[in-house]
């Protein structure tokens, strides 16, 4: 019986572990993404101070 | 000789009602260093210029300026696909950095000498 219960507990530990990595990785994606976006941006900003005498 | 005295009042007219129309943007850059190194006006985190107290001149330039920062930001938020107000807040925030000791910018809505 307790053998059974600990066999039982050992085959649900790895469902639980599959689940848990799926939201993070989406979220560092994001933020990835609106880095890049943040580069780019800051890129055609920087062209702005230079060229058009604006600032 | 009629013709000539009427067009000559219009062309009157017309250069006395120019300066209403408000600065052209070439004349609005040039004098914006002044601007600012007279304390006239200085940069927002908002991205914009603002008049330090209320001058004429300086409100002017600041018009021209500003409205043609807008232009550029738009174009630059559309070229990314995201909102003018992060490309307004990446301006501002760079415009604050880059100004120089002795000219004024806008913190926490206090205007503060650099």
């Amino acid at each position: 019986m307790i053998g059974m219960v600990a066999a039982m507990g050992i085959a649900c530990t790895p469902t639980v572990q599959m689940a848990a990595p799926k939201e993070p990785i989406t979220v560092n994606l994001n933020v990835k993404i609106q880095h890049e976006v943040y580069v780019k941006v800051d890129r055609d900003v920087d062209e702005l101070f230079n060229e058009k005498g604006l600032f | 000789m009629k013709i000539s005295v009427r067009f000559s009042v219009l062309i009157l007219a017309l250069c006395l009602s120019l300066p209403v129309l408000g600065m052209s943007l070439e004349a609005a850059k040039q004098a914006l260093d002044a601007v600012k190194q007279k304390g006239l006006a200085g940069e927002t985190p908002s991205g914009y210029l603002q008049t330090v107290k209320p001058d004429q001149h300086a409100e002017e330039v600041v018009k021209a300026i500003n409205e043609a920062r807008r232009d550029e930001y738009a174009r630059i938020a559309q070229n990314h696909n995201i909102p003018v107000t992060q490309v307004e807040t990446v301006a501002g925030k760079k415009a604050i950095e880059q100004t120089p000791a002795g000219q004024f910018v806008l913190k926490d809505g206090k205007w503060v000498k650099k």
